[in-house]
């Protein structure tokens, strides 16, 4: 067996032994009397359910761990005189938060909470989380879309990595949840997060395009373009905003440059991909005694 | 890698021994779905209808089991199994003893279909001509990506935690790759066969008030190929080297301080490598050069410390300081061209604060002070950036949020090509850089300005809206990008019309625009931008593009009795014009610059056959139709005035479609 095929088989004898291991113990059983219940029967069986709901079971928590006491509602029932989390009502997002913080204040992910936009920009955590549904998998995009409206129509641009076909999450350079760095990226700069992926990209070369290797974000739009290959603008416009030199990029490529023109007019620097014709290895070239990317 | 897998599986097993054993009582739930696909698409080259997915005449389906036991939780997953953009997913935890994801998913990436090319070896790195010229093999620009591994964490119900995960990435196709010799270009079939490989890890401990964390993480990308022979020249070309990153980071953060402050720090140290043979390569021009072996060495060192505080319960504030140096310590090989080796170290500092006034408004404000020094830049050794913002939001009213938010940037730069050259015409190609500046570093004056209306009119229906507005001044540029402008308009609207029945939708509204100044010369010709003849003269460029998108959803259930309708739909428009003006007036300006529309209709309903079986009737219509003067009247042999040999595949020709596609699913639900 080669020795990929291996891994894999023993990667999936380890999912089973977790199956054989984890699954087919008891549990205690939701025994007390639930008195939310009685009135909020639907939220209750769901909540029963949730994460929430089981470590509830054997960890001393319930309804009012969140909402608290239900004394005062259990005789006048109104969201007033119960902690709700409602947008149209009840206590601050900092108070909202803070409920939540009393038991996550340890959970790693949520370590630098307060550092990020997300807190100071008074988000509540229920606007992205569902505490009483029943857990499955979150649509990441459509989540951080509610707010970053400007992302959707940037995401489905023509040019986009595909977060709208699923393969990329928005967490992926995203933490949500808090980080020291502008945008809360989850690398300490631009560059190192997009070389997780394009590792091809990270050299480092002989011959260095150096706004290249300071920040992609540079010439590249990461959520989307209308340009191909998520670029900022169009090459060669993108180039000449940088780029030139005698001959052929201080040129005005105008509507002559195309294909459909002849002679002089035409050239190889605008029809088809423009630069990149030449150009291709624009991100760096470990060519010895060449540093115009051509080679 | 091996030793990485094992350690992961002793990890997982690790993990489930720590069930106790007794009655079993497991719920189960989930959905298995199966159906068939009819594809029909027209325009021949539907790279672009493909580009992340596997859409073809197929049966498909998919899985999703879930398992709970108490607070164990066992998830499954399968999608589109079978086809070019499967993926699996097993993820199970166990609140504060463990957790652990296992995946495997493949992702296509399809570039551009029927490319063709008078070469021999496509998709190797030998690549001949063919022996005649009119000996075409016709091939696709695609690249297949899978990815497979696992993380496990284990806590064990102490305050401390281990996480550990494994990662392959294989990368399989072609892409297309330009070359050029002086006048001749080559459009070449780039063979992609990249492996990498990833381990990491993270210790730490996660107490009420204090965290600490320790991170590595190793990756190691193999390229097949890291060179090509290229025909008719038949020299070398260069393609991405093998690379060996690792990073170690420590975070320690402590919560509930004084004044309800969280200070937290970060440290990290990276470390990439590469390792080039000039012999290796293939390459066999030594002259000029200081050595024929190069070592890649680029360290980055980033330390950070930021600390918020609520003095108040009215006030907010954080302070913060970010320090990152990246050093290339790499070889510099050529002796006769100046080196593009690069490395920069960047501090920042700044503070911002909020507080809450009266009738739930806020008051946000901010200053952050940023200073760059670049090595071997010498058209922006250094920036310095001075930014402030300002924010009001108000949520006084329950059925309106608002928030106006201003910001300023001034970056001021360390231009030091001032007095390049030494005359306009000898030296011309020197003299031109004392007017270009680089958009990214140069002198600039950034406005932005954006509002954000959320209005829940009625119960039913919330209505969100945004404009914003940002500019950039070069203004210290004479030749480059000299400013650019964006206006972005949206609103998205959600009507819960029934219990049941929602519309949803949004409107989306960009304008861009960019002006540059460029100077036209050649050879012996001035490159003094106040010197102009009718030959070497100044010109500029003005883009305007426009782009709008809307969109509507539907989703009706029970439109008829055990009937379920959803339906969606978009409309994506793309203009964009380039105008030209130069002193003789003779330029053209372009019309077609990446112009297209896209509209996307989904219509789907779903019949209750049972209590747990649905039967699904889909159909999917996209058409997409694009347009760009770079590619009207393609032609494979490059323009006039080039020398033989020159030549074009095709890639990225041919993008529009028209598809339609059909599915009939039935889904079992337990």
């Amino acid at each position: 067996m080669p020795k990929e095929g291996k891994n894999r088989l023993l990667l999936s004898l380890s999912i089973l032994l977790v199956l054989s291991a984890g699954l087919f113990t008891a549990v205690p059983a939701w025994t007390e009397t639930n008195l939310c219940a009685e009135c909020h029967e639907e939220v209750s069986a769901a909540f029963t359910k949730t994460v929430h709901g089981r470590v509830g079971i054997s960890h001393d928590f319930d309804c009012q761990s969140c909402h608290g006491s239900a004394a005062t509602h259990l005789n006048e029932p109104s969201r007033k005189n119960i902690v709700s989390f409602a947008k149209e009502a009840g206590p601050s997002v900092i108070e909202q938060n803070r409920r939540c913080l009393e038991c996550h204040d340890n959970t790693p992910q949520v370590a630098l909470w307060e550092m990020g936009s997300h807190s100071r920009n008074d988000v509540a955590c229920v606007s992205c989380h569902s505490i009483h549904n029943q857990r499955s998998q979150v649509d990441q995009p459509a989540v951080c879309y509610t707010c970053h409206r400007s992302l959707r129509l940037t995401a489905n641009k023509i040019s986009h990595h595909p977060i709208t076909e699923g393969k990329i999450k928005c967490s992926d350079c995203h933490n949500s949840h808090g980080t020291l760095l502008p945008k809360m990226l989850v690398e300490d700069n631009i560059n190192q997060l997009c070389y997780r992926c394009h590792a091809e990209k990270r050299g480092p070369f002989v011959w260095e395009h150096p706004p290249v290797a300071e920040n992609c974000a540079t010439c590249h739009e990461p959520h989307g373009s209308r340009h191909e290959n998520l670029l900022k603008e169009k090459v060669a416009n993108l180039c000449q905003d940088c780029h030139n030199a005698d001959l052929h990029s201080s040129r005005a490529y105008d509507a002559k440059a195309g294909f459909s023109s002849a002679g002089r007019a035409r050239s190889i620097g605008f029809a088809g991909r423009s630069c990149l014709n030449c150009h291709g290895n624009i991100h760096g070239s470990t060519q010895f005694d060449q540093r115009s990317f051509t080679r | 890698m091996k030793k990485a897998v094992y350690a992961l599986i002793i990890l997982v097993m690790l993990a489930s021994q720590t069930f106790a054993a007794a009655d079993a009582k497991v719920e189960v739930q989930g959905s298995i779905e199966a159906g068939y696909r009819m594809v029909d698409d027209q325009n021949g080259n539907n790279a672009r209808f493909l580009e992340y997915r596997d859409l073809d005449d197929d049966p498909f389906g998919g899985f999703d089991l879930s398992l709970q036991r108490g607070t164990y939780y066992l998830n499954l997953q399968g999608n589109n199994i079978a086809q070019d953009d499967q993926s699996y997913l097993v993820e199970g935890t166990d609140y504060r003893n463990f957790a652990f994801t296992l995946f495997y998913d493949e992702t296509p990436h399809n570039l551009s279909f029927d490319a063709r090319a008078p070469y021999t070896g496509i998709g190797h790195q030998d690549l001949q001509l063919a022996p005649s010229t009119s000996d075409m093999t016709t091939f696709d620009y695609s690249v297949e990506r899978e990815e497979f591994g696992g993380y496990a964490t284990l806590s064990l119900g102490t305050p401390f935690y281990l996480t550990m995960g494994v990662l392959r990435r294989q990368q399989d196709g072609i892409k297309p790759l330009g070359s050029g010799d002086y006048w001749r270009n080559l459009e070449l079939p780039e063979p992609v066969d990249y492996t990498t490989d990833e381990i990491t890890f993270k210790g730490g401990y996660h107490g009420q008030n204090l965290q600490a964390s320790l991170k590595g993480y190793w990756s190691k990308f193999d390229n097949d190929n890291e060179s090509m022979t290229r025909p008719y020249t038949g020299d070398i070309l260069t393609l991405p080297p093998d690379n060996d990153y690792g990073k170690i980071a420590a975070q320690m953060s402590w919560r509930n301080l004084p004044l309800q402050s969280l200070l937290a720090i970060q440290l990290s140290y990276a470390k990439l490598e590469s390792d080039i043979s000039l012999k290796d390569m293939g390459l066999t021009n030594t002259g000029g050069l200081y050595k024929t072996t190069f070592d890649g060495d680029i360290t980055y060192t980033r330390g950070a410390i930021a600390l918020t505080s609520r003095p108040t319960s009215k006030l907010d504030t954080r302070v913060y300081f970010n320090y990152l140096d990246k050093d290339n310590n790499s070889d510099k090989i050529s002796a006769s061209q100046e080196s593009q080796i690069s490395d920069y170290n960047e501090y920042k500092t700044g503070i911002d604060m909020g507080y809450n006034l009266a009738r739930h408004t806020k008051l946000s404000a901010g200053y952050e002070y940023r200073d760059i020094d670049r090595h071997n830049r010498p058209d922006a050794e250094t920036t310095t950036d001075q930014c402030v913002f300002f924010e009001v939001k108000n949520s006084n009213l329950d059925f309106l949020t608002a928030r106006l938010h201003y910001k300023r940037l001034e970056r001021d730069s360390d231009f030091g090509n001032k007095n390049r050259g030494t005359d306009p015409v000898t030296n011309n190609g020197e003299w031109i850089k004392r007017y270009i500046r680089p958009y990214d570093a140069t002198d600039k004056s950034m406005d932005e300005i954006k509002l954000i209306l959320e209005l829940y009119p009625l119960p039913q229906l919330d209505f969100g809206f945004e404009y914003s507005y940002k500019m950039n001044d070069y203004d210290e540029t004479d030749l480059g990008l000299t400013k650019d402008k964006r206006h972005t308009l949206n609103t998205d609207f959600v009507w819960r019309a029934t219990d049941k029945v929602t519309l949803s939708g949004f409107v989306g509204y960009e304008k861009t625009e960019a002006d540059s100044d460029h100077r036209q010369f050649a050879a012996g010709e001035s490159a003094d931008i106040y010197d102009n003849t009718d030959s070497a003269f100044n010109w500029n460029q003005d883009r305007d593009d426009d782009y709008w998108a809307c969109g509507l959803a539907l989703d009706f259930p029970n439109i008829v009795k055990k009937l379920d309708l959803h339906c969606a739909w978009q409309y994506q428009d793309s203009d964009g014009e380039v105008s030209f003006s130069s002193p003789d007036g003779l330029l053209e300006d372009i019309n077609q610059s990446d112009d297209y529309d896209l509209q996307k209709l989904e219509v789907q309903l779903t019949y209750a056959l049972r209590d747990n079986t649905d039967i699904t009737l889909g159909y999917l219509y996209e058409k997409y139709d694009y347009d760009d003067l770079q590619f009207a009247d393609y032609e494979a042999y490059t323009p006039t005035g080039t020398i033989p040999g020159s030549y074009l595949t095709g890639a990225y020709y041919e993008q529009s479609y028209k598809a339609n596609v059909g599915y009939l699913m039935v889904s079992y639900n337990f």
